[in-house]
């Protein structure tokens, strides 16, 4: 593989503090209490929300506050290779890490002896899927109407090339030297997940969770921009 | 007097000083914020924030709200009741809400009577509902002998079957066949 980064320009054409372009739909699906659909440069992901409903297996159910299940699953055809669909070691892992993002932000408390079931459906992968499938399940609970302290937004950040770069694609992920993803509650100033797979000097650790928040904040306007189309702009209609 | 605004939630609202936050909102180190995506209504005039949430997916009971269910426990000082509908809209989370009284009187209910009561609080995560009140009491039941058809006689049923009587807290429209009808499709 030859340089990723060439003349201050990234192997897809992108500025070292730039996003893959993000679209995100609210309402998608119908059987669904929530949803959202969200393109974050070729990762294509659907979310549902389902609940607050009865908890199955009972045992599951907390008398103080509602449980919160998620599951991050990547379809056979998401990826080059045909993917086993049986969940595999990295999608129970992210299924662990989309649910603890999220449950910062949910008020759960309102909502004893339920569950709130989150599906997370990869379509199409590019790197930062978990990402983007925080973000969009974020929307899909604001969608649903289940009570959020804040909302959840998500961008990774890396090194690549010795160099701090925004929001890393499949191609960086993999031939890069350090990925960091970064799940945020904007308006309490929040980290809500924080990895780091790869080294980073302690200023570079610094740099990346900057340009990583920088990111965040940028899909949380997205996120508002969403929400916006989906409701303000329906009841300006209406009215 | 009030101020309209859209807000997602996290979003700042006031102060507690400022305002007292109602539904759709919470209160996070002495700031009001929005739970929801909605229009926050100020009201000036009570000093409070109300976020009217533009997706009502979420049906939870909460103070003041009529629920109708089934009785699936009774002890002589605590029933406990699944909910079926709230403000005769049906619940599909499968909720439960306990009653608790001292006085006997006041617990004479059977497993399996059709009833409607009135949400008091929501303590210690438990939905509390009372039956105090004349709307308010068993609005069905059948005879827990023969399984008859109990019709009411002053405050008390007497089965037709085999006349077995039996005493009840009774809603004043008991047997009124709108109350029966759609809850009895849920529960059948």
């Amino acid at each position: 593989m030859g340089k990723l980064i060439q003349n201050g320009i990234r192997i897809d054409g992108r500025k070292f503090d730039e996003l893959r372009p993000v679209k995100i739909e609210v309402g998608v699906l119908k059987n669904a209490d929530g949803s959202a659909y969200i393109e974050f440069g070729n990762n294509k992901i659907v979310v549902a929300v389902y609940g607050p409903k009865e908890v199955h297996p009972k045992h599951m159910e907390m008398p103080d506050k509602a449980t919160l299940r998620c599951r991050y699953h990547m379809s056979p055809f998401s990826v080059e290779e045909r993917k086993n669909p049986a969940p595999s070691r990295r999608e129970i892992e992210i299924s662990k890490v989309t649910r603890e993002a999220l449950e910062p932000a949910l008020i759960l408390e309102d909502y004893p002896r339920t569950a709130i079931d989150i599906y997370v459906e990869v379509l199409q992968s590019d790197g930062g899927s978990r990402c983007a499938g925080i973000t969009a399940a974020a929307v899909a609970l604001a969608d649903a109407g289940i009570g959020m302290r804040d909302m959840v937004c998500a961008c990774a950040a890396g090194k690549v090339d010795d160099t701090i770069v925004l929001d890393i694609s499949d191609v960086e992920d993999k031939e890069g030297q350090a990925d960091m993803p970064v799940a945020y509650l904007p308006n309490l100033k929040q980290i809500s997940l924080m990895q780091l797979d790869g080294k980073l000097t302690a200023e570079e650790y610094e740099e990346c969770l900057n340009f990583a928040l920088k990111g965040c904040l940028q899909v949380y306007e997205i996120q508002k921009e969403t929400l916006q189309k989906r409701y303000f702009s329906e009841v300006s209609k209406s009215e | 007097m009030s101020k309209e605004l859209y807000v997602y939630p996290g979003d700042r609202l006031a102060t507690i000083e400022e305002f007292e936050g109602k539904e759709g909102t919470y209160e996070d180190d002495g700031i009001v914020r929005a739970s929801i995506t909605g229009k926050a209504i100020y009201d000036i005039k009570s000093r409070t924030i109300t976020v009217i949430p533009f997706s009502t997916n979420v049906n939870m009971p909460k103070h003041g709200d009529i629920v109708k269910g089934l009785i699936t426990m009774a002890t002589p000082t605590m029933i406990e009741m699944r909910i079926l509908y709230i403000n005769n809209n049906k619940e599909e989370v499968n909720l439960s809400a306990i009653y608790y009284s001292k006085t006997k009187k006041d617990t004479q209910f059977r497993v399996g009577d059709l009833v409607r009561a009135s949400v008091t609080n929501i303590l210690n995560s438990f939905i509390h509902v009372t039956f105090r009140n004349k709307r308010l009491g068993v609005i069905y039941t059948r005879c827990h002998l023969c399984h008859g058809k109990m019709v009411r006689i002053d405050n008390a049923l007497k089965c037709t079957e085999c006349n077995t009587r039996d005493e009840r807290k009774l809603a004043e429209d008991y047997g009124s066949i709108e109350n029966i009808l759609p809850i009895y499709s849920v529960v059948t």
